[in-house]
């Protein structure tokens, strides 16, 4: 008796790891999978948006369709909700990403996120742009001093920053605060960028300052 | 050698399991498989559905809202919004019609959302949709069924407008389907009583809301589960936290704009007549330059410059002509067979010794001052010059301590200190260096300052010097509620849109009082005010008593003490209007008693709407005092379905049943940006959450797999020590 219990027992054991620890590494492979595989879907759409001057979404889901509201499944895929608003490039690092709109976590998964409310690239103000640590902003971690970022707006002007600070604070202390004057760019991801816990309270922040010679 | 062996045992039985051994080898297969597969068809999906949808022609998106750009002229936001205000007060009641008209600037349609303030005791009572001549009714529902309704309406393409509270002075207005070019314009009224305070009527009509302080860790996966926020990315700057439920709701972004009278940010006209049944001294607009003009004791006013951008709370006050002031005033209403009245009455002055009685006992000053972000700008010049009044006022033989706060709180001495010349100076100078920035954890600052007990014979006394931009209010309240043993908790609001809301209660919980200073160069007749207040005796022990065989229904619950000058109120449910109601108190051992005759009272509408305003209040004070809410909601919905009130748990609803968008064309969300508050500092914003689970799924995937090759492997062995044990014990 005691053996067969045992035995039971450890099947299942087995069974439901095997499931659950599938289950796990396809969701890890899945939010790698969205982050890499959406840039290629968003180009289209930016150069639609450059071409026309429009908003264009990516994924119209929901949108198009407004009876999609009344779906039970409509608010599971509210990232249908963002847009290309700009393209963020660093040649010493070779980055070339495609920022959304908003940060919320259905836009990061896709892509960098434009923080609403933050400045219109180029204007005054701090123009605030985040991504998550572990896909689109790896990148951050060897961003330095005098680096040169360069970022497209939706009307296809070039805007160039110089990376001037690099800081780490704790969000649980502090909020975001914007400058009003400055024109600058703030890319913010989360930190330490090698831990495996996503909800921790660090960031981190670089402040680039607009360059007002074209440096190229 | 005995390993080798127990392993090779393992494989064998691993072979004679038809269960095992190809789960392992083939479940990632087909997990890689279903995942390829899922991703396959998503990216089909996606690359055949991406049509361009052209929402707006745009330069500039960003700001929170679609940006429009004319030929040849400036930025036009896609929604905006212009409101009309007309105050109308009679007696001690004022009735307030609000008109908030949202434009769609853009050439697609457009559902609108404006979360906005209005004053922190206001009972809203009546909305109105209106679509050029047709107006439609709102009906008060239950929150949940009238925000159903709202979807519904919404997503078939008929116009439909809902108002929800967030706050007893945060409310959110929806308006679904306004077509291109169209204005589509809500009519909110409310009642609320005048305050009266040391001889002076005043209300105050809020403009703007200062963003929120929202503290808590961020709650994960909120994307997904918030199907409740009526419109994705658009609801607010916060992400909600453990503690702050509901912060995305409650704090709108700021239009970046900076007001100017060439370009007004959410315009505002403001328009009051005043009645009060008397000749007035004094109509004064602390923020606002208004015309006035007056007929017999009817007095009209409006603002100087027509429309104002909403950037500062409008605040009206006014004084009788000496020796017409009021001492009791009772309105009554009846509806439904039901007698409301409501009763005010300013205690006696006392004739002689004023301030004889204070002098005996020596105060504990404990001053609080929130020096956080919110309060960068003209805000902390308003609480540095406060608290330098506060100290001055200090007497040799009193004690008193300075708390700062933002993300931390700094105590400036151990306990409270003599209030000799060296600490004060001391304090002055801390006090002067103050700079705003960080958090508002106002929690640990209260605690602090509630920790300590005074002394014998002194009075604790706590000044609460703050904007109150929290988002975690009822915590604070229940924090003060359980902790003020026997000190009593002082508000000042400080800057130009405080949380009023904050204000009030907190003082309510704290037995105390609250003020409010706008500008500098109020400090000091506010201060003064606010001092006359600490330094005269209290009026306790207040009795109400109603003719015998009166059925009565009275809030609130429980009497306050009156400070020197606050008037008392009450408001009642009688089952009969006749005879005189007696009224008695105790101040500074002097024991005053009066009657006021009920009959032939001065009816007066608006009496049972704010009666069940003044129950409802006082239900939701005894949730945050410990009552389990699903008993308060009940008791709150009964009282609000029949007044037909907005509350936390009703909304007004209005529905127009044609339809007006066809299906085939979108519906864009826009959000009416929030004027940012006149001398505020620039707006803060959440940290985003930037990190995935990515990894976190990786390693526990990995772990998982790992227990089960191992759970794989090991049991054989156990299992066999099992069989021989049982064996053994046979033999």
């Amino acid at each position: 008796m005691i053996f067969l219990t045992l035995k039971l027992i450890r099947k299942t054991v087995i069974a439901l790891c095997l499931v659950a620890g599938g289950f796990l590494l396809a969701d890890s492979g899945w939010i790698y999978a969205k982050a890499q595989l959406a840039q290629e879907l968003i180009e289209e759409a930016w150069l639609q948006t450059l071409e026309t001057g429009a908003v264009v979404k990516p994924w119209p889901w929901a949108d198009t369709w407004p009876w999609a509201d009344t779906w039970p499944w409509a608010d599971t895929w509210p990232w249908a909700d963002t847009w290309p608003v700009a393209r963020l490039e660093i040649e010493a690092h070779d980055v070339d990403l495609y920022v959304l709109q908003g940060t919320h976590g259905s836009s990061l998964a896709f892509g960098p996120g434009f923080l609403i409310g933050s400045a219109t690239p180029g204007d005054e103000g701090s123009t605030i742009i985040a991504g998550h640590r572990d896909t689109h902003f790896r990148f951050m971690e060897e961003l330095q001093q005098g680096d040169l970022l360069k970022l497209t707006d939706s009307g296809g002007d070039d805007h160039n920053y110089r990376v001037e600070i690099l800081d780490v604070v704790d969000s649980n202390q502090q909020q975001l605060f914007a400058s009003s004057d400055k024109k600058q760019l703030l890319l913010v991801t989360c930190y330490p960028f090698n831990t495996i816990n996503p909800g921790g309270p660090l960031r981190y922040v670089v402040y680039a300052e607009k360059e007002v010679l074209l440096s190229m | 050698m005995l390993i080798t062996n127990r392993s090779e045992r393992a494989i064998f039985v691993d072979k004679s399991d038809p269960f095992a051994k190809p789960v392992i080898r083939r479940w990632p297969k087909y997990a890689a498989l279903i995942v390829a597969a899922l991703l396959g068809c998503l990216l089909w999906f996606s690359a055949q559905a991406a049509v361009p949808e052209n929402i707006s022609p745009l330069n500039d998106v960003g700001a929170g809202q679609m940006l429009l750009q004319p030929e040849g002229g400036q930025l036009i936001l896609a929604l905006t919004q212009q409101s009309k205000v007309h105050i109308k007060v009679s007696g001690m009641v004022a009735h307030v019609s609000l008109t908030q008209s949202f434009h769609n600037n853009s050439s697609s349609w457009v559902e609108g959302t404006y979360v906005f303030p209005l004053p922190d005791k206001a009972a809203v009572n009546r909305m109105r949709m209106v679509i050029g001549e047709r107006v439609i009714e709102g009906q008060i529902k239950e929150k949940e069924e009238a925000k159903q309704i709202y979807h519904e309406a919404k997503a078939v393409g008929k116009k439909a407008s809902l108002i929800s509270q967030q706050r007893p002075n945060m409310f959110t207005s929806k308006v679904a389907n306004i077509g291109p070019g169209e204005v589509i314009t809500v009519q909110l009224d409310y009642i609320e009583i005048i305050a009266y305070d040391q001889g002076q009527f005043g209300l105050r009509f809020p403009m703007t809301i200062t963003p929120r302080y929202i503290p808590g860790s961020a709650l994960m996966n909120q994307d997904e589960e918030s199907g409740t926020s009526l419109v994705a990315g658009t609801s607010g700057w916060a992400v909600n936290t453990d503690q702050v439920l509901d912060a995305s709701e409650i704090t709108p972004f700021l239009n970046p704009a900076q007001p100017s009278p060439q370009q007004l940010v959410n315009p505002i006209t403001v328009t009051a007549e005043l009645d009060m049944g008397m000749p007035l001294q004094a109509v004064e607009s602390a923020y606002h330059n208004i015309v006035l003009s007056r007929k017999d004791n009817r007095y009209q006013l409006r603002l100087a410059t027509g429309d104002v951008s909403m950037t500062q709370d409008f605040s009206l006050t006014w004084r009788p002509q000496p020796g017409t002031a009021p001492w009791a005033a009772v309105f009554s209403e009846q509806v439904d067979g039901e007698k409301y009245a409501l009763l005010l009455m300013v205690p006696p002055a006392k004739n002689s010794g004023a301030g004889n009685a204070s002098s005996v006992l020596s105060k504990e000053a404990i001053y609080i001052i929130d020096t956080s972000g919110s309060m960068d700008g003209v805000s902390i010049e308003q609480a540095r010059q406060s608290l330098l009044y506060a100290l001055a006022q200090l007497k040799p033989q009193d004690r008193f301590n300075v708390i700062s706060f933002s993300s931390t709180t700094h105590t400036l001495f151990n306990r409270a200190v003599a209030a000799s010349a060296k600490n004060i100076d001391y304090a002055r100078r801390y006090v002067s260096g103050l700079q705003s920035g960080g958090g508002t954890e106002m929690l640990s600052a209260l605690q602090a300052a509630l920790r300590d007990e005074a002394e014998a014979g002194f009075v604790r006394q706590v000044m609460f010097i703050t904007d109150g931009a929290v988002g975690n209010e009822e915590a604070l309240f229940n924090t003060i509620h359980r902790q003020l043993a026997n000190s009593r908790l002082f508000t000042v609001g400080i800057g130009s849109a405080p949380n009023s809301h904050f204000m009030r209660k907190a003082a309510q919980f704290g037995r105390g009082s609250f003020t409010h200073i706008g500008k500098v160069s109020e400090v000091q007749e506010k201060m003064t005010r606010l001092f006359s207040k600490l330094d005269n005796p209290i009026v306790s022990d207040i009795q109400v008593n109603w003719p015998q065989g009166v059925k009565v229904e009275s809030y609130p619950k429980r009497l306050p003490d009156l400070y020197s000058g606050e008037p008392l109120l009450v408001a009642v449910k009688v089952s009969d209007l006749q005879g005189a109601v007696s009224l008695s108190g105790k101040a500074a051992n002097n024991v005053w008693q009066q009657e006021i005759q009920l009959k032939g009272v001065q009816n007066h509408s608006g009496a049972a709407t704010l009666w069940a305003r003044e129950k409802i209040a006082s239900l939701l004070d005894e949730k945050t005092t410990g009552r389990p809410e699903p008993q308060v909601r009940q008791a709150v919905l009964d009282v609000a379905l029949t007044h037909q009130l907005v509350t936390p748990y009703t909304s007004f609803i209005a529905v127009e049943q044609v339809i007006s968008r066809p299906v085939e064309e979108g519906l864009n969300a826009e959000a009416v940006l929030n004027a940012r508050a006149k001398g505020q500092g620039p707006q803060a914003y959440a940290y985003p959450q930037t990190a995935t689970g990515a990894q976190l799924s990786l390693l526990w995937g990995a772990l998982l797999l790992l227990i089960a090759a191992i759970v794989k492997i090991w049991s054989p062995v156990f299992m066999r020590g099992e069989q021989a044990a049982v064996k053994g014990a046979v033999s």
